[in-house]
């Protein structure tokens, strides 16, 4: 069988039908062998970095404080320095977040960098956040009151943004500077105020 | 040979040399066997985990916050960690463990859920349920593990994290006022409830009162609660609380029909978390 990516979805393990004494042919065993080798290369990503605050749901007003974000520019929320390893072609960079305190259209703005050897190589992504459609929206019950992230988001206001940079000028296979910057505003260009996201950055392989 | 029906795994990593399967040459079964279950085990082997936080477990090693990963077990269920998060995993993988570091007070009891794409959210899930695991506290950091959570066949799950506590712990009678006395009246939604049986002196805002936690429930008492309890949102009186959800429709009768009503004051268990992690398992052969 040729090499058409057919097939090449079966994560089955293999059986010993495909090498029973009475089995005439190695091709199933060896096609079942590099069909998970495959597999694993191309589907296995690593988490290079994570960031997440510890919330104190005891007292919401200090966690609302310490832990929200309120920038109008570019501002460092998660980095470090990770080694990322050889054949890894992508960084992915995924934030979830929590939109508090608009009632307008809020604009989620994140960029992930890695630092390379002669340029730096980012990608902005916007998340575009709807109002809330009705303000009665924002939690009332208090039994929610200082136990839940919903107390600092509008219903259904959980926003999630993907962005990812092709390793191109800062290759893989050495230790790079990663980084991960925020800031929220609203269509007016106000700035607004937002729980911290729960950060990560994987590396993938592709193609 | 073994059973042709159950896949082989080796139970190391063997090598295999670039002249092992020749063009032309002659192959031995147990060089293809090697293969395979080389193979398999590659597709077996847990990898990394699904997440690992860790918190700050210092201060006085209590579970009262000291910036640390703090709250109150309510009695619904409530996310604790922001999600779904979303993670990458080794697809064939379909169970998890999890790991807690907590610290609860002596005999509080926790519920915590993990939902995934193979185990939806169960509003009634219990310690034996399969994606729950039940926390007794023991005043002391303590670790606790579920095996055998489910999770998804395929490369990717959400995963969120869910609490859920038990109010068995009465307040104490001390500085807040009476934890327990006899209701004489509530408003028509419930919601208002006063006690004028025997003054129980509630302490009221500005100062430490029953309500500045958010963490107080009352419950009504026939020798045992006969209601969800309700949580108490404000002491209005030093006889009256606002609480909610308001009390049902049925004890308006009861209160009419019987006269006065036992309540008593609950706390929430209150938690701490130093690490929570969830690792996929190694995926077994049936």
């Amino acid at each position: 069988m040729t090499f058409d990516g057919r097939d090449y979805q079966d994560y089955e393990l293999g059986f010993p039908n495909l090498y029973q004494p009475l089995e005439p042919l190695v091709g199933g065993a060896l096609s079942k062998a590099l069909r998970i080798a495959y597999l694993l290369a191309r589907k296995e990503s690593r988490r290079i970095l994570e960031q997440h605050d510890a919330m104190d749901f005891r007292n919401p007003g200090a966690t609302l404080a310490r832990a929200a974000m309120n920038a109008a520019t570019f501002t460092r929320v998660a980095e470090g320095f990770r080694y990322i390893p050889d054949e890894f072609t992508h960084l992915v960079g995924i934030a979830t977040f929590f939109i508090p305190y608009s009632p307008s259209v809020v604009n989620v703005h994140h960029r992930l960098t890695v630092v390379g050897g002669a340029n730096d190589i980012s990608d902005d992504f916007v998340t575009q956040m709807a109002p809330p459609d009705d303000l009665r929206a924002l939690p009332t019950d208090p039994r929610q009151f200082g136990n839940e992230f919903s107390i600092y988001e509008y219903a259904n206001n959980i926003g999630r943004a993907t962005f990812e940079v092709e390793l191109s000028n800062a290759p893989a296979g050495a230790l790079r500077e990663v980084y991960v910057e925020a800031y929220a505003q609203d269509d007016g260009g106000n700035t607004v105020t937002y729980m911290r996201q729960h950060v990560q950055v994987d590396a993938e392989v592709r193609g | 040979m073994s059973s042709i029906l159950k896949p082989e795994m080796a139970a190391v990593f063997g090598a295999l040399d670039s002249d092992a399967i020749g063009d032309g040459d002659a192959v031995s079964a147990h060089l293809v066997r090697s293969l395979v279950k080389a193979a398999n085990r590659a597709a077996s082997r847990a990898g990394e985990p699904l997440f690992n936080f860790i918190y700050d477990s210092g201060g006085n090693g209590t579970e009262t916050p000291a910036g640390g990963f703090v709250g109150y077990g309510y009695t619904l269920w409530t996310r604790i960690l922001p999600g779904p998060l979303f993670k990458k995993k080794k697809p064939g993988l379909t169970k998890a463990k999890l790991f807690v570091r907590f610290h609860a007070r002596t005999d509080e009891q926790l519920f915590i859920q993990v939902v995934t794409r193979a185990s939806p959210f169960n509003p009634i899930a219990t310690g034996s349920s399969p994606n729950c695991i039940k926390l007794v506290g023991t005043n002391a950091w303590a670790w606790d593990d579920k095996e055998d959570i489910p999770i998804a066949y395929e490369g990717s799950e959400e995963i969120s994290v869910f609490l859920r506590g038990v109010a068995t712990t009465t307040l104490g009678n001390g500085s807040n006022g009476a934890n327990s006395g006899t209701i004489s009246s509530i408003s028509p939604d419930g919601t208002d409830v006063a006690d004028n049986v025997t003054p129980p002196n509630w302490v009221l805002p500005p100062a430490a009162n029953f309500a500045s936690g958010g963490h107080a429930y009352v419950a009504l008492l026939n020798g045992n609660p006969i209601a969800p309890p309700s949580t108490i949102i404000s002491v209005l009186a030093g006889d009256h609380l606002s609480i909610f959800p308001g009390l049902p429709a049925f004890y308006h009768t009861a209160l009419q029909l019987n006269g006065a009503g036992a309540y008593r004051i609950y706390e929430l268990p209150r938690w701490r978390i130093a690490n929570i992690a969830l690792y996929p398992q190694d995926r077994s052969v049936p």
